[in-house]
């Protein structure tokens, strides 16, 4: 799990929206979005070019 | 302004030049770089503050004990040689989880492997430091034998897309780190962003010489230095203060430093005016 205090200013570097574990805490998602950022070796990765996107598409 | 740097050149030019850019940068700026550091830190930090270091070097040392055992500082951009120089501190349990910003070729890094296998060759990018008393008096020690100065292994274009919520910060500093940037009014403006109303931001980078005739030379000196990347680093003169101050901050302190064909400027705002 990620530092607390990291995790509260945290945002999506795109909307720089709240982001949330995903249900296997291993990634970071922004509902606004639609994207999940990956934790690689308990690093999220924030990258809007790495992110996975949700949407389907 | 010239145009950046090609953003997979200046990467491979960083990785290339990290070992001697302490020096090139010293030698450019006529030593003028570790003093702008120092005034960026001495007018814009605080005690107790949380700090952000875009382009964390030694500057993010400074901040670390100005902010003192209660301040916080968040690394961003982390260069090679402060990596190494926590990796190798007793106290490096206190890290916290690195996140990546930039990591374009970066292959993270978590802390705890710092400490097993020594430091790799790229370090993680971001990373929270929780420091103390212990930790703050040896990277203290280490600096100044280290005689550490910044070595940035930037990214260009990254700094737009910061991944932190508005107002966060009480002081954000990027002593260096604008310099090469595809847009660095945009880079200064979310540095503006996730800064706390009534924090600070200090900055230092390049800009045009004053003077017809020395905005020619520089040109052209930057003409053939542009020639050869590892030279240049891709530092160019920018400008960020005006569109700053349209954002709202206004000027606490402002001084143009180095020598007169690259000069240097170092200022800190306060969020808002």
């Amino acid at each position: 799990m990620l530092d607390k205090e990291l995790m509260k200013i945290l945002a999506c570097p795109k909307c720089k929206g709240k982001v949330e574990y995903n249900d296997a805490k291993d990634g970071l998602v922004c509902t606004a979005c639609k994207l999940e950022y990956p934790i690689r070796d308990d690093i999220p990765v924030m990258l809007i070019d790495e992110a996975r996107s949700l949407s389907g598409n | 302004m010239r145009a950046a740097l090609d953003k997979n050149l200046l990467i491979r030019v960083y990785n290339r030049i990290s070992a001697r850019y302490d020096l090139q940068h010293a030698f450019i700026t006529a030593g003028a770089d570790g003093r702008g550091r120092r005034l960026v830190v001495k007018h814009a930090v605080h005690k107790n503050d949380s700090v952000l270091d875009a382009g964390a070097g030694s500057t993010a040392l400074l901040a670390a004990q100005e902010a003192g055992t209660n301040g916080r500082v968040t690394l961003l951009d982390m260069n090679e040689p402060l990596a190494k120089l926590m990796s190798g501190n007793p106290t490096s349990a206190h890290f916290r989880s690195g996140i990546s910003v930039h990591g374009t070729t970066m292959h993270l890094i978590p802390p705890r492997k710092w400490t097993q296998s020594g430091i790799a060759a790229h370090p993680p990018r971001v990373l929270q430091v929780a420091l103390n008393e212990t930790m703050l008096s040896e990277a203290k020690k280490k600096a100044e034998k280290a005689s550490l100065s910044d070595r940035l292994t930037f990214k260009t274009g990254d700094l737009e897309h910061l991944p932190f919520e508005d107002h966060t910060f009480d002081a954000v500093l990027s002593t260096y780190s604008l310099c090469p940037l595809f847009d660095p009014e945009k880079g200064a403006l979310e540095l503006y962003r996730v800064t706390r109303p009534g924090g600070r931001i200090g900055i230092a980078h390049s800009v045009e010489p004053e003077g017809r005739m020395l905005k020619w030379l520089a040109d052209k000196v930057e003409n053939i230095a542009w020639r050869i990347p590892s030279l240049s680093m891709g530092c160019r003169a920018v400008s960020t203060l005006p569109a700053l101050k349209e954002a709202g901050a206004c000027v606490l302190f402002e001084r143009r430093l180095g020598i007169p064909l690259w000069p240097f400027i170092v200022f800190v705002l306060k969020k808002p005016c």
